[in-house]
């Protein structure tokens, strides 16, 4: 595990080869998708957002359905062992 | 009429014209999976509760004369990191094993609204991270066309499926290759749309920009069929694109003439098997004589591409798979005392060596001290490939280019080297780190009769010329 993944990190080093001193980042391609470029800040996203209505879109899943596939809960919990330790 | 070698329109119209049902089709298919799944293991769970209801339900209205939706009566595979409600879904991880979820992703809802019938989730790379179908948890895909090489990854189940009639159609998902690759290896059609073309709402996610939704089929029909049933805004997937779908299937029998295609120096340089390469040059000479414009283009970023995927795919994989804690759904380790020990135990014995590797890999990419050299940087370069396209789309409509350097390798033959393995994907991954669309479609096949995929890259949201490239190609040979 460790020789494969020195062998990885030797091999992406090669993009020090690329100058990107003046290059902006590209976190997602959906960047492209209808921003809004004359607005600033979550305002450029209006695309991606919607309505803050609650249950507005679909109902929220069931509490007992939600438990379903718990390796461990009680009616209303997810158990886990103890979180703080003394 | 042998009900396991139609195409979509042949089986819809064949239950919409009562020649056969539904029910018939469904069963025909699982009769084959029986016979012979055993030796390729593209399936790992089987759905034929759901399936027979589905089924059931298209005949009655067929009985009553009702218009068949498109995919009506339409066995289809779905791979095993698209979320069933009600059907078990692994990943192709053991720390999946026994998750079934409590909803249907939204492309699943979409191809059985338009009356498909699911026949069972399809074997894949562990948490698709792979070239090979290897890395499933639970057992290899064996590739159809020769049971002792692999049919390609990750959707290795749903490319070998299609190929060995057990399936019509299956949906697959890509992140660096993962549709084209194993369609271009088994020898079946593979699209993968624009990024945001199709909702990724209940894909279990790997790398969140880089993840998208498409089908491997028998014909590039077909999978222009199933693109106009999955495409399309949804609410439930913010990075859904807003752009209205238009009908790919009208859009398929217009002429190709005049149509520029780009021939990428880089994508024809070392490396590339010869046989690779006079197949894919005799199939760009075939777009020749249909009345294509050959233009020679350059992409120069692409030998940095495999490096730029490997940092944004595995970092975005590491925030991804934190939630398998063995909290809420996933496996948990027996006899943890607390709460850090869970975790750790959980998760190491939960996922496989592959998936651990690009957890760290991606961890470290993105830890303080590194994030600018690696991460960063990464996003940088992504910028510079992007651009690449963009300035290529200014001067051809699209992009063809072989779609594996080689043909389908023999199992365990990469297996030891994932470097050597990651290489395999150097013509794929540049369209998903621009979100282009892409197609691979057969072109010929090596001496030892392995099929050989071309691949059609094109604009964002022009999924239609690429389709109508490829089925003018398709019908001309």
């Amino acid at each position: 595990m460790l020789r494969d993944l020195n062998s990885i990190l030797d091999y992406v080093d090669r993009l020090n080869e690329l100058d990107t001193s003046d290059v902006p980042p590209m976190a997602q391609v959906s960047d492209r998708y209808g921003v809004d470029q004359s607005k600033q800040g979550s305002e450029r996203f209006a695309y991606a957002s919607r309505e803050d209505v609650l249950e507005g879109l679909r109902k929220s899943l069931p509490h007992e359905v939600a438990l379903e596939n718990a390796p461990d809960a009680d009616e209303d919990f997810f158990r886990v062992p103890k979180v703080i330790e003394r | 009429m042998d009900l396991t070698s139609l195409t979509i329109d042949a089986a819809r119209s064949a239950v919409q014209g009562r020649k056969t049902t539904a029910l018939a089709l469904a069963e025909a298919h699982y009769t084959r999976i029986q016979k012979e799944d055993g030796q390729i293991g593209a399936f790992l769970t089987l759905a034929k509760e759901r399936a027979l209801e589905q089924a059931d339900r298209i005949d009655r209205m067929a009985a009553e004369g009702k218009p068949l939706p498109p995919l009506g009566g339409v066995p289809v595979g779905i791979k095993d990191v698209l979320s069933t409600r009600g059907v078990r879904t692994t990943a192709g991880s053991k720390i999946l094993e026994k998750y079934v979820p409590p909803y249907d992703c939204t492309a699943v809802a979409r191809m059985e609204a338009a009356g498909a019938v699911m026949l069972g989730k399809m074997n894949c790379d562990e948490f698709a991270m792979g070239s090979s179908n290897e890395n499933s948890a639970y057992h290899p895909v064996r590739n159809p066309r020769d049971l002792n090489r692999v049919p390609g990854g990750s959707s290795g189940g749903s490319a070998a499926a299609v190929a060995a009639d057990m399936a019509v159609v299956a949906l697959g998902s890509d992140t660096g290759g993962s549709i084209r690759q194993p369609a271009s290896f088994c020898g079946v059609v593979g699209l993968m749309p624009t990024y945001g073309r199709v909702s990724r709402y209940g894909l279990i996610a790997f790398a969140s920009s880089l993840d998208h939704i498409g089908p491997l089929a028998k014909t590039v029909k077909d999978a222009a069929i199933v693109l106009r049933a999955i495409a399309g805004r949804d609410p439930m997937d913010s990075t859904s694109a807003d752009v209205p779908v238009p009908d790919y299937v009208a859009e398929l029998d217009k002429p190709v003439r005049g149509l520029k295609l780009g021939v990428a120096r880089e994508y024809f340089a070392e490396g590339l098997d010869d046989e690779v390469r006079q197949a894919v040059e005799s199939a760009i000479d075939k777009l020749k004589n249909l009345g294509c414009e050959i233009v020679p283009i350059s992409l120069p970023h692409t030998p940095y591409a495999i490096p730029t995927y490997y940092l944004i795919a595995t970092a975005e994989a590491s925030a991804n798979l934190a939630r398998y804690d063995g909290v809420r759904y996933s496996h948990r380790a027996l006899g943890v005392k607390t709460l850090s020990e869970m975790y750790r135990r959980s998760r190491d014995e939960g996922f496989g060596a592959e998936v651990k590797r690009r957890i760290m890999l991606g961890t470290y990419a993105l830890s303080a001290g590194y994030y600018d050299a690696y991460y960063l940087k990464a996003q940088k370069v992504r910028t510079l490939l992007t651009r690449d396209f963009d300035d290529a789309f200014r001067k051809v409509d699209a992009i063809v280019t072989p779609t594996s350097p080689t043909a389908a390798f023999r199992l365990g033959e990469k297996s030891n080297d994932p470097l050597a393995m990651y290489l395999a994907d150097i013509y794929t991954v540049t369209a998903d780190l621009a979100g282009v669309p892409g197609i691979s479609i057969p072109c010929g096949e090596t001496k030892e009769k392995l099929p050989i995929g071309l691949q059609i890259l094109g604009r964002h949201f022009d999924e239609a010329t690429i389709l109508r490239i490829a089925h003018a190609y398709e019908q001309a040979v």
